[in-house]
C-alpha cells in the first residue's frame, strides 16, 4: 500500500469520523429547575501509564477510556433509569464525573445510597446551586473605600506580576478598557447559556486587577497578575444581577485551574456543602494554592466554601455578626469595572473577598512560596480586631511589610521592626 | 493465543465490574519507535488495548505491522505488558511494569523490558531498561519525558524527548556503548472518539541499533488518526 493510499484512506476514515454521532454528551443547557433532578455520578479515572500507541502522549489523555467509562456510566443510567446530560474528567481527583437526570418521581436520597453502594460507581452526590454574593440593589450611595490600603504605595513594592490568579465567577467582560489584555485566559464551564459579559465577574475581575496607570478607571489591587477568567456561574434572564452557580460548573472550573497551575483562586460564591467541591478545594490547598471565598452574610457558619478547613474566609469591613476566622476587607461603595465598558460602585463580600485575592496575589509574587500560615501570619500583622475578637480588619501595608521585609507604606512604618523576617 | 488473551480479559472484566478496557485502533503513515521506522518508512497500522483495574494494576496487548530488513515481508510485532500505577500527593502518579515485544517471521529480534515512571497530568517521564533490546548482546537503558498541553479545547501540543544508552558488541571494537537521542513534537487535534496527530520525529542517529528496512531518515513527519474505545 502506498503512502498516498494510506493518506486517502486516513481522510476517508476522518471523514467518516467527522459525520458520525458524538459519544460524549456536552453541552446540554443547565438550568435551576432541571439541577434538583441531577445527580454527579464518580467514576474512576485511571492514572496515566504506559502505552506502547504511537498517539498515546504519555501523559493523561481525557479521551483515554473515555469510552469504556462512557460505556459504564450508560449501564448505571439504564439500571437506575437516568438519562446522562453531561460529564467531564477531573483527574485531579481521579475521577470522571458524569451528571444523570433523574425522573421527576424519583427519591433522589434514596437514588444517592442506591448508587454510593454500587462497586462501579466511586462517589455519588446531589447537584448543589450556588449563587454570588453581592447586593444588587442599585441605590447604594456611592464613596470609594479602598484607598485604605494604600494602593498606589502598595504597588511600588508588588503588582502581581505573573502570579496566576483564577476567578471562578461568571462571565468577564474581556475587552472592557479597564480589563483590556488583562485576561490571560477566559474559559466557560456553563452550557447552554451564551457566553456574555456579566456583571458579578466583570466587576470582581476589575477589582483583582484592572489595569493600573492607563489615565481610565480603577487600578485592581493587582494589576499585573495573570487573570484566570472562569465562567462558572450565570444570570438567569429575569433575575437582574443575581447569578447562580451549580457543583458541576464550579467543579470544571475547579479542576481547569488546577491544571493551569493557579496560585491564587477567588472564589465569590456560596451555597450548601458539596462533596466534589471539597475534594478539589482539598486539592489545590495540599498544592498550596490560595483559595479566597467570601462569607455568605445570611448563613450562620459563612457558607460553603468560606467555611471549609483552609479557605481565607472573607466578609465586608461593614458586615455584622461574622463567624470567628473570617477576615474583612474593604467590601461597600467599591468603584470596580461594570458591564458595558462603564464603571460603577458594588458592594458585598464577593468584593471583599476579591480584594483579599489581589492582596494575596502581591504577596505571593514578593514570595512565591508561601505557605498558608505564612499568609495568615502576615494578614494578622497589625489586623484591627472586632469588639468579639472573632475577626480582623486586614492591613494590607503591614501584610506586604511582613513578607517583603521592606516598609511598604507610611502607614507601617510603626510596625515593629521585630516582626520582619530576617533578610 | 488470542482465545486465552480474551477468556483472560473476559474472565477480569467478569470478576471486577468497576474495571475498565480501553484502546485504540490508529493507522500510521510511518511507525517510528524511538525515532527508528520500524515500517520502512511506510505506514502501518496497529491495535491496543489495555485493562484497567480500580485497585492500580493494568494490563494490555498492542499489535503493529512492521517492516524488517530481514525477513523483508511485512510482519507482526505485539507487545503485552503488564504493570502498576499508584497515585502520589500533588496529582502526580508512579508506576512500574514489564513488558515484552514479539515479532512474528522474525523471533530474533524478540526482547523483555521492564520500565518506572512518573507522570503529573501534562507531563510523564519513564525509564526502561531492555537486558537483550532486540535480542542483540546489548543491555539498553532509554529515558524518555513526554508532554502534552492543551492548546485550545480540542487541539494539544505534544512533545517527546527520549535517549537510548546502548552497550551493544561491535565486532571491531568489542562492547562499546552508544547515546541515540530522539524528540517528536507534534499538534494531536480531537474529534470525539477520534484523533489526528501530525508530528515531526527526529533521531540523533540511523545507526544499526534497529533492524531497519530502506533508506535510513533521520528524520521524517508522521500523520496519525486513531480511534479509541
Amino acid at each position: 500500500m502506498t503512502l498516498t493510499r494510506t493518506l486517502l484512506l486516513l481522510m476517508l476514515w476522518l471523514g467518516t469520523a467527522a459525520c458520525a454521532t458524538p459519544d460524549r454528551v456536552t453541552g446540554t443547557p443547565v438550568d435551576d429547575a432541571s439541577t434538583e433532578r441531577q445527580v454527579l455520578v464518580m467514576l474512576r479515572l485511571a492514572p496515566p501509564h504506559f502505552r506502547p500507541d504511537v498517539t498515546y502522549g504519555g501523559s493523561y489523555n481525557a479521551r483515554v477510556g473515555s469510552k469504556a467509562r462512557r460505556t459504564i456510566a450508560e449501564g448505571i443510567a439504564s439500571q437506575y433509569s437516568l438519562t446522562i446530560t453531561n460529564d467531564w474528567p477531573m483527574p485531579a481527583l481521579g475521577v470522571d464525573c458524569f451528571v444523570m437526570e433523574a425522573a421527576s418521581s424519583a427519591s433522589l436520597p434514596r437514588l444517592l445510597e442506591q448508587l454510593s453502594r454500587d462497586p462501579r460507581v466511586e462517589s455519588a452526590q446531589s447537584v448543589g446551586l450556588f449563587h454570588v454574593l453581592a447586593h444588587n440593589d442599585p441605590l447604594y450611595p456611592l464613596q470609594p473605600s479602598a484607598k485604605s490600603w494604600h494602593l498606589a504605595e502598595l504597588h511600588k513594592i508588588a503588582t502581581g506580576r505573573d502570579v496566576r490568579v483564577a476567578e471562578v465567577d461568571t462571565g468577564v467582560e474581556t475587552d472592557h478598557p479597564d480589563l483590556a489584555g488583562r485576561v490571560a485566559i477566559a474559559r466557560n464551564f456553563v452550557d447552554g447559556h451564551p457566553d456574555v459579559a456579566e456583571e458579578h465577574g466583570t466587576a470582581v475581575a476589575g477589582i483583582i486587577g484592572a489595569r493600573a496607570d492607563d489615565g481610565i478607571g480603577i487600578a485592581g489591587i493587582a494589576p499585573e497578575a495573570k487573570l484566570i477568567a472562569l465562567r462558572a456561574c450565570w444570570q438567569p434572564a429575569g433575575r437582574g444581577g443575581a447569578a447562580i452557580c451549580s457543583s458541576f460548573t464550579v467543579g470544571k472550573a475547579l479542576q481547569f485551574a488546577l491544571e493551569e497551575n493557579a496560585q491564587v483562586v477567588n472564589l465569590s460564591l456560596g451555597g450548601p456543602r458539596d462533596r466534589l467541591l471539597e475534594r478539589l478545594l482539598d486539592v489545590a490547598l495540599a498544592r498550596g494554592i490560595t483559595v479566597v471565598s467570601a462569607v455568605d452574610p445570611d448563613v450562620r457558619n459563612g457558607g460553603f466554601p468560606a467555611s471549609h478547613r483552609g479557605v481565607l474566609a472573607v466578609a465586608a469591613d461593614d458586615a455584622h455578626d461574622v463567624s470567628e476566622g473570617v477576615w474583612l476587607g474593604p467590601g461597600r461603595d467599591i468603584p470596580t469595572t461594570i458591564v458595558g465598558r462603564k464603571w460603577g460602585f458594588v458592594s458585598g463580600s464577593s468584593f471583599a473577598a476579591a480584594h483579599l485575592t489581589g492582596l494575596v496575589a502581591l504577596l505571593r509574587e514578593i514570595a512565591p512560596n508561601l505557605q498558608p500560615q505564612q499568609i495568615r501570619e502576615a494578614l494578622s500583622v497589625r489586623a484591627t480586631q472586632s469588639a468579639s475578637g472573632n475577626h480582623h480588619t486586614v492591613d494590607a501595608c503591614a501584610a506586604v511589610t511582613k513578607i517583603a521585609g521592606t516598609c511598604a507604606c507610611a502607614c507601617a512604618v510603626a510596625i515593629d521592626t521585630n516582626s520582619l523576617p530576617p533578610p | 493465543m488470542l482465545r486465552r488473551a480474551a477468556a483472560l480479559c473476559f474472565a477480569l472484566v467478569a470478576a471486577n465490574v468497576s474495571a475498565q478496557i480501553s484502546g485504540s485502533v490508529t493507522l500510521v503513515s510511518d511507525y517510528r519507535f524511538r525515532g527508528a521506522s520500524l515500517s520502512r518508512n511506510g505506514p502501518a497500522a496497529q491495535l491496543g488495548a489495555v485493562y484497567d483495574d480500580p485497585r492500580g494494576w493494568y494490563a494490555g496487548a498492542f499489535a503493529s505491522t512492521v517492516e524488517f530488513a530481514y525477513p523483508s515481508s511485512r510482519e507482526l510485532q505485539t507487545i503485552g505488558f503488564l504493570g502498576y500505577v499508584w497515585r502520589l500527593p500533588g496529582g502526580l502518579s508512579s508506576e512500574v511494569g514489564a513488558e515484552y515485544s514479539a515479532f512474528t517471521g522474525a523471533g530474533d529480534y524478540s526482547y523483555p523490558e521492564v520500565y518506572w515512571g512518573i507522570a503529573s497530568e501534562n507531563l510523564s517521564a519513564r525509564l526502561y531498561y531492555a537486558p537483550r533490546y532486540f535480542a542483540r548482546d546489548s543491555n539498553a537503558l532509554y529515558g524518555e519525558v513526554n508532554g502534552a498541553k492543551q492548546l485550545l479545547d480540542r487541539v494539544r501540543l505534544l512533545v517527546h524527548a527520549g535517549v537510548l544508552r546502548n552497550s551493544s558488541e561491535n565486532i571491531y571494537t568489542g562492547h562499546a556503548i552508544h547515546y541515540i537521542f530522539d524528540a517528536r513534537v507534534g499538534v494531536g487535534v480531537d474529534f470525539d472518539q477520534f484523533s489526528v496527530q501530525a508530528n515531526w520525529v527526529g533521531s540523533s542517529s540511523a545507526s544499526a541499533t534497529y533492524p531497519v528496512a530502506g533508506t535510513r531518515r533521520r528524520n521524517a513527519a508522521v500523520l496519525s488518526l486513531s480511534r479509541s474505545f
